[in-house]
Parts: C-alpha cells; structure tokens; sequence
C-alpha cells in the first residue's frame, strides 16, 4: 500500500523544470494576441448587443447553464471594446512576464468571456487555448522568462554575485496537459473511424478542394491531391500513436536495448509538428496548428532541455572567453543579460581588471585596450573586440541567433562601430539606476 | 492530497465529456452516461470540447452566400460573402459563422446579419436587402480518384433565395 502511495506521489509531484510552462505562457500570450488583433475590426459585430448575436438570439446559440462571461453585463459596443483592449494589454504583460500570474489569471478569464460570450466564430484552436490556457492558470509556477523572474535574478546577482537556481515545479500540470493532448488527438481518430472517406484515404482531396479551407488556387491543389491516402494513413496511425504514452515507462524497457536512447514522446511530439505545419503550408485551419505548437511546448521535459543543448552543441566545443570591465556599471549590467541567454553555456565572464585573469587569458592586451572596447577570445584563440565581438556573441546565444545576419548587412557595422563606441565612451557614467548615454 | 485528488477528477470529466460514438464500448458508454455527473464542473471552467476535426467524415458541403439590394425595384448583388471576400486574418472566424447560421433553426440569424450589414455599411433606413444562399457538395469517394479527374471537376452549384430584411435603426 505504502509503495501504491509512493508511486502516486511520484506521479503527480516529482519536480520538473519550469521551462516549459514559461514557453507555453509565453507562445500562448502571442498566440491568442495574434488573433485577436486579427479579430479586432469585428469585436463590436461579435461580442456586443449591437452586433450579429443580440441577448435575444443567444438561445439560437450557447447553452443556458453554468455560463459565465463578462459579456453578459458588458453589452454597449464602445464598453465592449473598452475590455477586449484591457485584454490587449493583460496578454502583453502576460507574455513579457509582469505579474505573470496575475496576468495570467485575467487573460485566461477573459478569453472564456469573449468565447461564451459568442460560439460561432470559434474553432479548434480556439478550444485548445481554452483547454490549455486553463492548466496554466492553475500551474503552480509559470514565472519562467518573465520579466518578475528578471528583476529577482538582478536582485540575487547585485547582492551574492550568484544567479538564482533554475525553476523546478510539481511535474502534476504537465500530466494534466499530456492529458488533454491524447484526449484531442485520440477522440479525434476515434471519431474518424466512424466514417468511411478517412479509411478509404479520400478525406484529404475532398478537404483540398472545400475552398473554405485551401490555400492555393484549385490547379495546385490538384496536382497535390494525390498525397491524400499517405496523409490518411499518417493521420490515423500518429493520432492513435498518443496512446502509447499512457504506457508506464517502465514498461517500456521491453524495447530492444538500441531503442533506450529514443524519446518515444519526443517522436510523436515531432510527428506533431510536421502534422501541424503540414496541414498549415495547405490549409487555412484558424489557430489550430499555434494552439497545438504551444501545448507541445509546455510538454518538453528536463531530457528535451537537455537534448537541445547538446544537439546545438555537437559541433562546438571549448568556451568564448569575453572579457569585461569589472568596474563599469554598464558593463557588469551587460554581463548579467549575456549570462541570462547564454542557454547554451558557451561563454566565460572574465573581469579583466583581475591582473591573474587577464594574464591567463589576454596576457598581449594591455589594460588600455581592453579598457576601451570588450575584447572576446574564441577557443581557436582568435580575438574579436568592439561591435564585431558583439556580432560574434550574437551568433552563440540562442535568442539572438536570429537576427545576426542583420548585423552582416553592408553599412551595418559601419553604424554598429559608432554606436557601440559612442556607448563605450560612455560608459562609466552608468550607475545602477540608469546611464547617461 | 488534495490536488491529487483534483487531478484524478479532472481527467475524469474531460475524458468523459469528449468522448463519442461509444455505444459499442460498454465500459465507454458507461463513462459518457456520466458526463451529467461532469457537467456543472467542466462547463463552468470552459473545458468543453468535442474533436470531431474533419470527421468522421469531412465537410464536403461549400457554402456561400450573395447579399443583394433593392435598387429602383430591382434586386442589385452587393456583396457576396465567401474566402475572397474577406481578408486571411478574418477568414476563419467569419465563414465559421457563416456555416453556423446555415442551419434552417437558425433564420433569425441570418436576419440579425443582414440588419448589421445595413449597420457597418451606412444603408439607409427602408432599404430592402436580401440572402440569396450558393453552394455546391463536393464528391464523397470510396476510392483515390487522380489529378486529371479532380482538373475537369467543376461544382455543380445550386442557389436559394433566403431570408430578407428592411434595414431598421438597430
């Protein structure tokens, strides 16, 4: 009895990496943002009494019980568009990270107010924010890349010189979401068994061809329907596949020994985003594909974290030295922020007014020049300074990595040296609270 | 123990109220009948939810629909409502409606939107609109028919007179 107990407690409360809720706020945020600018020259059509649902033709509509939404008491048009604009800016705080909980709490609610208010627009995708956006307000912890978190790893750096530990949470919400993910997917292939076009692999050339739904003109869509029967098949099979993950792991170490390295889940959340993004590149499916992409973000695990940073890693080894200005405000500022995203743990925060320090790694430096610009060391011991150490920080930090060709653009490092040195020169008039630049 | 306790219900009231076409699953079926049990719970909190996605068979009925005026006592079309007609960022949401109000229950709707139209389009009081509802059912197939089948496939369209309205002061 006392090992059934344990092994219920283990399920429910082992600690995992708060990460993945803190991805899923996020992308959820801009998910439902997204939309609902899209919506937004239809929000007094929608949602108030002077729009296309009037109180009186609710019944056509939404169910009379347990039905709750601001909307009810919220009816002249121009108070309507009062609260979706308040909603506008819960979801940005939402997603930037202030009060994240707070603001969490209010963007969920007041989704469910705009869609109880009105069910016809809605679709899948709309149900999914619903269904998830509902474990995240009951997440014990969703701070991750936050704004709040922010501010208390400043805090935890300016008074120990030490980062706060990575967030850990009760593993009980990502259950609850893998859940709901294997309900969605399951039910829906359950549901397609049911009819006769999806075993006959005809069900995509007719979805091809409903105009409601495709993206290309009817030539392309056409000469692409063949693919219907293999997108069928996937279908069904990848569907069903979320079934597997309700067998106990250790159940699983039945597998053939060279199957142990391959993450079951991970295959079939990858079989998800290629189902997804597929459909998307074809059909225009609403929020659908955004909505499903967000939940499988909240799915990764400690491993998936893990697993990235190594993969990202295969083809770089030793460490980027940078060596910073330990006296400078702005500089340790700095430090701080390029410590924060360096996820994959390829920099070396060096004080160069350390004497040892700078002897061990920039020994044919003088302190002038390292004064004057931050100097980085790359392992093959090349040395970059100025803008260009900028640029080539850039391309190591997983956040940044994106726009670094925009600093190869021809022109750029010409403005890129002039601001960096206009901000270089000025720098030791930062103080904590601010710089003058 | 509590949320313990508070995740076992939950998975219990979404299962059970998103599953169907059960009758042949006695112990399924037995989990549907108890949606009533769930209910209170799982609508409350918005969890709601059906996933019956382009199934069990997928829409194949392509709807649009034309609004027409009465301009010096003749019908004038003055929009036609389909996926040209509305920008990509509306597109969803807006046929979704489209397809929802269809329904022959559902006339009073089909009216509310023409009187809106009257609304965002400045129309004059009086003025005379109408529904004229196209649509077409694309082929159910049992078997894989190929490319040069579907290019010499055209709709087959066929059209209604629907409801009609005189624009008031809404």
């Amino acid at each position: 009895m006392r090992s059934i107990i344990r092994y219920i407690d283990r399920f429910f409360f082992a600690e995992t990496n708060a990460a993945a809720f803190g991805l899923m706020r996020i992308a959820w945020a801009a998910t439902v943002l997204a939309f609902l600018f899209g919506s937004a020259p239809d929000v007094m059509r929608y949602y108030s009494e002077a729009g296309i649902l009037p109180a009186e033709l609710g019944h056509l509509v939404f169910r009379n019980e347990y039905r709750y939404s601001l909307l009810l008491y919220i009816t002249e048009p121009h108070a309507v568009i009062a609260l979706w604009s308040i909603f506008v800016v819960c979801l940005i705080c939402m997603m930037i990270g202030i009060w994240p909980r707070l603001m969490t709490i209010t963007s969920v609610l007041l989704l469910f107010s705009f869609h109880e208010r009105n069910l016809q627009p809605l679709g899948g995708g709309d149900t999914v924010l619903r269904n998830i956006g509902f474990l995240l307000m009951i997440a014990p912890e969703i701070s991750a890349f936050s704004i709040a978190r922010l501010e208390k790893q400043w805090l935890s750096w300016k008074s120990t010189g030490e980062y706060l530990k990575p967030l850990r949470t009760h593993i009980w919400p990502y259950r609850l979401l893998l859940w709901q993910v294997i309900i969605i997917y399951v039910t829906s292939a359950w549901d397609k068994t049911q009819g006769t076009m999806w075993s006959a692999g005809t069900v995509v050339e007719a979805a091809f061809h409903h105009t409601h739904f495709a993206r290309w003109s009817k030539d392309f869509m056409d000469s692409v329907s063949w693919i219907s029967p293999y997108a069928c098949f996937y279908t069904i099979i990848w569907e069903f596949s979320w079934l597997l993950l309700l067998v106990p792991r250790e159940l699983w170490m039945v597998r053939p020994r060279w199957m142990h390295r391959f993450s079951l889940r991970r295959w079939i959340i990858l079989g998800g985003v290629i189902f997804h993004w597929g459909i998307f590149v074809f059909m225009d499916v609403g929020s659908f594909p955004f909505a499903m992409s967000t939940a499988f973000l909240g799915l990764l695990l400690d491993e998936d974290f893990e697993m990235f940073i190594r993969v990202l890693n295969k083809r770089f080894t030793g460490k980027i030295v940078v060596l910073y200005d330990g006296q400078c405000h702005l500089c340790q500022r700095s430090v701080f922020i390029l410590q924060l995203l360096d996820q994959l743990h390829r920099l070396e925060i060096v004080n160069f007014r350390d004497p040892k320090q700078r002897k061990k790694y920039a020994a044919k430096i003088t302190e002038d020049d390292l004064d004057r610009a931050m100097h980085i060391k790359l392992p093959d011991g090349t040395y970059y300074k100025g803008f260009f150490a900028f640029r080539k920080i850039a391309w190591h930090l997983p956040i940044t990595r994106f726009f670094t060709p925009l600093f190869y653009i021809p022109g750029m490092p010409f403005v890129g040296k002039r601001i960096y040195a206009r901000i270089a020169e000025r720098r030791k008039k930062c103080r904590d609270d601010g710089c003058v630049i | 123990m509590l949320i313990g306790a508070f995740c076992l219900w939950h998975i219990a009231a979404i299962f059970s109220y998103s599953i169907y076409h059960v009758e042949e699953v006695p112990v399924l079926q037995w989990i549907s009948d108890q949606r009533s049990f769930f209910r209170p719970y799982v609508l409350t909190t918005s969890q709601w939810q059906r996933w019956n996605l382009f199934s069990p068979d997928p829409l194949r009925r392509v709807i649009e629909v034309d609004i027409e005026q009465r301009i010096h006592g003749q019908w004038i079309r003055v929009y036609t409502l389909n996926e040209h007609s509305i920008s990509w960022w509306q597109r969803a949401p807006e046929l979704k409606t489209m397809r929802r109000m269809e329904d022959d229950d559902k006339e009073a709707l089909r009216e509310r939107y023409l009187l809106d139209y009257c609304r965002t389009r400045d129309i004059p009081i009086g003025t005379q609109l109408r529904m004229i509802k196209r649509w077409h059912v694309i082929p159910k197939h049992e078997k894989i028919y190929d490319t040069e089948w579907w290019q010499n496939w055209q709709p087959d369209w066929n059209e209604h007179i629907d409801v009609s309205v005189t624009c008031t002061a809404t």
